[in-house]
């Protein structure tokens, strides 16, 4: 089998406008890769197009996940083959409490059972959700709700997480605390991510590999530590000169 | 005193009866506009079509209940196939035009319905028999229609199922997260398409039960749940629009007042009504429930 996930000439149409022009990358079983770049560089286009989440008319190309070309599939579907994706701006469900928003991540699952126990899990892993598991969604904090948000795509087991701007609005010290956590699910349960930042620096101190989006295009790619190095990057991206 | 009483009794409950049928249409009301912020003008057209079709299940030998099951069920059915092969098709597109298709929906409906049945109000004692009879209260004197009781306890038995449906179980909860983000929903692996049409198979179901219990009352005729339908929609909005809970107590007053006014003076029963939904959208907008969903858009 070849690449875990796989994107050939991928682009997408916002009606007449071409926000991502033609881009291929790849994920492999087991890594973290990011995908970086600045504002409208149609980073979250893409990886909303991944998880089924634009209109199917604007995708043009193959996305190829385990073998499936799932380019143009429902969001549910492709939800079912063990991708889940957290969203930009976290999308809680606000009116549903802490412990609601976490089975209905799990909503494709029917063994109830071991869906508690994965709860419980989660609860072990985010203790603060815990102590918030009554409280409605929408009533946490913006850190709570991110830690709810990939809690909510943990309790469906999947093989690979895409995480949309994890650190968007945080204080710096929760998105330290957030990606050690995104660190450890990929070390701990070996879960695939895809990652998708806009602050470079964090991004690329977290994967393994690393795409540089601009204007729909992948402009540079390779290892992390080549990008921290590279000195496009650094002076683009990092805010070094 | 006993006069008062009499009086408020034998106003209040046809009142009520009615205002349960509001109250039906209005939770459909408020769950299709939280769920996808759309109006449903072909509520009535269905409502009409659902006690149509109760009404000759009746006319063919079936029981009252049964038939009444057989029209609501075959409504929400009606409610999914129009939401999957006309709204959504339309929603995909070029979702403005959605309200104004439920407007085309609700004539067409209403017209195949006058085409079918003609333009007869059919009061037939094959539905009276069943219910005509009246409830003597000894105490004050006063002799309550059974149909209005049928009528105001079923509809409490299928909000209270409503309300069951939605906080406690998987696809309940579903829904509700469905119509807070679909975006979010569909990345949990829930299908908004699935919930929405489920959606319009319960507003439709609510409706053509409305339907089918108040045919007893004002007889079955092609148009009748135009009224209906709208004035679950009115009382979706003094309640709070969006706001399921709402919908069900402003049902609840629009059919009070509306008896009330119609006793005092009949003529001008509806302009009452109206007058009132005004009043509240100019003074109340959020309704007595208080509710947002009207900025949310």
């Amino acid at each position: 089998m070849g690449h875990m996930l796989e994107l050939s000439d991928f682009h997408y149409y916002y009606g007449q406008i071409h926000a991502v022009k033609g881009i291929s990358f790849y994920v492999d079983e087991g890594e973290i890769v990011t995908l970086i770049g600045a504002n409208g560089a149609g980073k979250s286009t893409t990886l909303n197009s991944i998880a089924g989440l634009t209109r199917a008319l604007g995708v043009k190309g193959r996305i190829t996940y385990k073998g499936v070309d799932i380019a143009g599939k429902s969001g549910h579907n492709i939800c079912k083959m063990g991708m889940m994706a957290v969203v930009e701006g976290r999308h809680v469900f606000p009116q549903l409490t802490v412990y609601e928003n976490l089975r209905m991540g799990a909503y494709r699952r029917n063994d109830t059972k071991e869906v508690l126990k994965d709860i419980e899990e989660v609860f072990d892993f985010f203790p603060r959700l815990r102590e918030r598991r009554e409280q409605m969604g929408g009533t946490l904090s913006g850190g709570e709700q991110q830690m709810l948000a990939i809690g909510r795509a943990l309790v469906n087991k999947p093989d690979l997480i895409l995480l949309d701007e994890p650190s968007l609005g945080l204080a710096p010290i929760i998105v330290e605390d957030i990606f050690r956590k995104i660190k450890e699910i990929n070390e701990v349960n070996g879960t695939t991510i895809l990652l998708v930042e806009q602050n470079s620096n964090i991004a690329l101190h977290t994967a393994s590999r690393g795409y540089v989006l601009q204007n729909g295009e992948i402009v540079i790619e390779g290892k992390c530590e080549d990008l921290l190095n590279d000195p496009k990057v650094q002076h683009a991206y990092l805010g070094l000169t | 005193m006993n006069d008062t009483l009499k009086l408020i009794l034998q106003l209040m409950i046809p009142g009520l009866c009615l205002g349960c049928v509001y109250g039906l249409n209005g939770i459909g009301a408020a769950l299709l506009y939280k769920g996808s912020h759309t109006i449903n003008n072909a509520q009535g057209a269905v409502v009409g079509f659902g006690a149509l079709l109760g009404y000759s299940l009746q006319n063919r030998g079936l029981g009252l209940i049964s038939s009444t099951i057989i029209a609501t069920i075959a409504c929400f059915f009606v409610g999914v196939l129009l939401q999957v092969g006309v709204i959504s098709q339309i929603e995909k597109k070029a979702p403005i035009y959605v309200v104004i298709a439920t407007l085309a929906l609700s004539i067409v409906i209403t017209n195949a319905n006058y085409l079918i049945v003609g333009s007869y109000t059919y009061d037939s004692a094959v539905i009276l028999i069943n219910v005509s009879k009246y409830l003597h209260i000894d105490s004050v004197n006063v002799d309550i229609l059974w149909s209005n009781i049928v009528a105001i306890a079923v509809s409490f038995i299928a909000m209270v199922s409503v309300h069951f449906f939605l906080n406690k179980t998987k696809f309940g909860s579903a829904m509700r997260a469905a119509a807070m983000d679909p975006f979010a929903a569909e990345s949990c692996g829930i299908s908004v398409v699935k919930t929405r049409a489920v959606t319009w198979g319960i507003m439709s179901a609510l409706g053509a039960l409305g339907g089918c219990l108040t045919g007893p009352l004002f007889g079955v005729s092609a148009g009748i749940g135009i009224a209906a339908g709208a004035k679950g929609n009115t009382g979706a909005v003094l309640g709070g629009y969006g706001n399921m809970y709402g919908a069900i107590i402003g049902g609840m007053i629009i059919g009070i007042v509306e008896t009330i006014f119609g006793y005092i003076y009949s003529p001008y029963q509806t302009a009452f009504t109206n007058a009132l939904f005004l009043i509240f959208i100019l003074l109340l907008p959020h309704g007595i429930m208080n509710e947002k969903a009207i900025e949310e858009g």
